[in-house]
């Protein structure tokens, strides 16, 4: 599988372990305990979710060497483009 | 939403490069970006351009491969020329410089050198290779820190008595203080790494405002985010109101990850520790508790390397790596820069890492 645009290679990267420090949004499909199965464009991997309490099924998180670290907030992220688009 | 086309509008981007434009003070202002993947995405996106010149961009520390001494990876290497042991780290670590040798050249010596992507990957090598001792080069910022705690705890939990770990962990809070006792820098202000604030909240910076009166921004890692994060830091200093900012609100809240900095804690305390340009931080590192001390590899395996009498090879002897990580100059202005140092051959820690500001310099302007 070769991932198509920049950024799928650059997590395809991350994910390979070939870069310690970015961390990346994906898209929790499923939880199996102390695990997640998450997405992002055509990668699946499996990631430790011990750190956040309450995640569900489509959650997106920002994942960061193997560790689901936060859970992004859908509301303020569009709470960002409106400001942003806003700003006067 | 997928958090990360919507962050790359062009016309969204277009326009806050002119809002930046028409708000930066018409004296040069000095901001600097904590984190290396700030400094990657900056030039990879192109925002350079976008900025007046008056408003300059200085890469900081925050990229722990540049960070790590090269004392710690002369140990690592040590251990690695053990044959009972089983070397892991994370890949961009390879080719950084000890005095002497990389770990990637060990790995082709001896064997038994291993990337990996994450601490798990620790605790299941350890398990399928019960007769080797594995040992994990622990190396990041809080972001990392907990990840790695809570693989110490899954390891105490399994009793697995073959995993080790050889912790360089360090905090960003402290260096940054550090950079601003230092009166050469003269910065206005910092972009703060949106993904150790993840982890810490908005509470560890405040010192910023309060006690050197300069202005900082929790910032995202999308062109967005960057360029909204250097607005809102050019508005705080153009109303002389330093504060501690939040652009990136989407992943960060004042209280950071409660959960993970239990884990974190429970496992480490804060101690002194060396950063490679910077020198030694007081309270800028974490070191495994005492409770964990059976999976300190430093402890149970104290390797002693003698610096004096291995003076570094000669290239790197000017190589201004330091002088980089410290913001003192740009990459280009380093003797070495696209001649002999370059991401093919790479001389000094900012140049082997994709995080590192030499790294960026070369590859995109």
């Amino acid at each position: 599988m070769i991932p198509a645009s920049r950024w799928e290679r650059q997590l395809s990267q991350v994910l390979q372990g070939e870069t310690m420090c970015l961390a990346i949004p994906m898209k929790i499909k499923k939880i199996k305990g102390e695990f997640a199965e998450v997405e992002a464009g055509r990668l699946i991997r499996s990631v430790n979710i011990q750190m956040l309490p309450d995640l569900q099924a489509g959650d997106y998180v920002i994942v960061h060497a193997g560790f689901a670290i936060q859970k992004i907030d859908p509301k303020k992220a569009k709470d960002t483009l409106r400001l942003i688009n806003e700003i006067h | 939403m997928k958090y990360i086309d919507e962050f790359r509008n062009k016309s969204l981007i277009k326009k806050l490069g002119d809002k930046i434009n028409a708000l930066a003070p018409s004296r040069k202002i000095n901001l600097m970006e904590v984190c290396g993947t700030h400094t990657q995405n900056f030039f990879r996106f192109g925002l350079d351009e976008l900025l007046p010149g008056r408003v300059s961009l200085i890469s900081g520390p925050g990229c722990p491969v540049c960070v790590s001494s090269a004392e710690y990876i002369d140990q690592a290497i040590l251990y690695a020329r053990n044959k009972d042991f089983i070397v892991l780290t994370f890949g961009d670590m390879l080719r950084l410089p000890g005095s002497r040798s990389t770990l990637e050249k060990a790995g082709a010596e001896f064997g038994n050198v291993r990337m990996v992507y994450s601490a798990q990957d620790a605790l299941r090598l350890a398990k399928l290779n019960p007769r080797k001792r594995i040992i994990f080069l622990a190396v990041g910022f809080e972001t990392t820190a907990p990840t790695v705690a809570l693989s110490v705890m899954q390891a105490q939990k399994g009793k697995l008595e073959n995993l080790f770990f050889f912790t360089a962990l360090k905090l960003i809070p402290p260096a940054m203080d550090y950079l601003l006792r230092d009166k050469r820098l003269n910065l206005d202000g910092f972009l703060c790494p949106g993904h150790v604030s993840a982890i810490i909240g908005s509470r560890p910076y405040e010192f910023i405002p309060k006690t050197y009166g300069r202005g900082c921004c929790i910032t995202g890692f999308e062109p967005l985010d960057i360029l909204e994060g250097i607005y809102l830091l050019l508005r705080q200093i153009a109303e002389k109101k330093p504060v501690v900012a939040n652009q990136y609100i989407r992943v960060v809240n004042k209280e950071g990850n409660p959960r993970a900095r239990r884990i974190l804690s429970r496992v480490f305390k804060v101690s002194d520790t060396c950063w490679r340009g910077l020198g030694k931080i007081p309270k800028s590192g974490l070191e495994l508790k005492a409770g964990f001390s059976q999976f300190d590899i430093a402890k149970i395996m104290p390797l002693e390397i003698k610096s004096a009498s291995r003076p570094p090879a000669q290239p790197s002897r000017q190589c201004r790596c330091a002088d980089v990580l410290k913001g003192l100059i740009k990459p280009d202005e380093c003797l070495l820069f696209r001649k002999a140092c370059s991401p093919e051959h790479p001389l000094g820690p900012c140049m082997i890492s994709v995080e590192g500001a030499c790294n960026a310099y070369y590859k995109y302007r």
